[in-house]
């Protein structure tokens, strides 16, 4: 696999006992004007790019990853700043995550409390940054069901061919 | 610093190659009542893509 320099591959460090993925993007949901109080006549996701506090990778700001230690920890960081830690183990009842082509969408739910985050994987190409998307789900199913949605061709093809 | 109340969102245990020197607190703003966020998540996880 080629890689170009800035590219970080996934790694794996078995005597660690971790997976590493590289990150394009990490969001976390933030609705603007947000509070305690349900808001009226909620349309929801509506005005969906200004709901989302977004992370970039970057040479500047740092490279984004999630990984996933053999403990069933699950960190994403940029750099030295950790965004995300927390036990996979017995999740299934407070978090749920969902994959959408090479992004993952996580939600939690701790003392009725709820919260949404989500990544993109990146890579060279749409087809590599699926992959890693995909083989992280692989990592989390060992703790977690990650929901397909129904009807969605989620196989790896070139786009509108033979639809 | 430690954020009493989200402490089972935060690491408890942090493998030192991950080379953690901060974290970034989730501020009150990101949590929602379960039912408000329920509709946020039905609308993004029916998307077909997560255009970010």
């Amino acid at each position: 696999m080629a890689e170009a320099g800035k590219e970080r591959a996934v790694v794996g460090l078995p005597e660690l006992g971790s997976t590493q993925w590289p990150l394009q993007r990490y969001g976390r949901f933030m609705p603007a004007g947000a509070g305690e109080s349900p808001v009226p006549g909620l349309e929801a996701g509506t005005a969906s790019s200004q709901n989302w506090k977004v992370f970039e990778s970057s040479e500047e700001s740092g490279y984004l990853v999630l990984t996933i230690v053999v403990s069933g920890h699950l960190f994403i960081s940029q750099g030295q700043t950790l965004l995300e830690g927390f036990s996979l183990i017995d999740s299934k009842n407070w978090l749920k995550v969902v994959r959408r082509v090479d992004c993952l969408l996580f939600g939690t739910t701790i003392k009725s409390k709820s919260r949404m985050f989500r990544v993109q994987f990146s890579g060279e190409s749409k087809e590599q940054a699926l992959a890693r998307c995909c083989s992280c789900v692989q990592s989390l199913a060992q703790y977690i069901t990650v929901q397909v949605p129904e009807g969605i061709v989620q196989e790896l093809r070139p786009p509108k061919a033979g639809e | 610093k430690a954020c009493p109340g989200t402490s089972r969102e935060l690491l408890q245990r942090n493998p030192d190659y991950l080379q953690i020197n901060e974290i970034l607190l989730i501020s009150d703003q990101e949590f929602l009542p379960c039912h408000i966020m329920d509709q946020h998540w039905k609308f993004y996880a029916e998307c077909e893509e997560l255009t970010f």
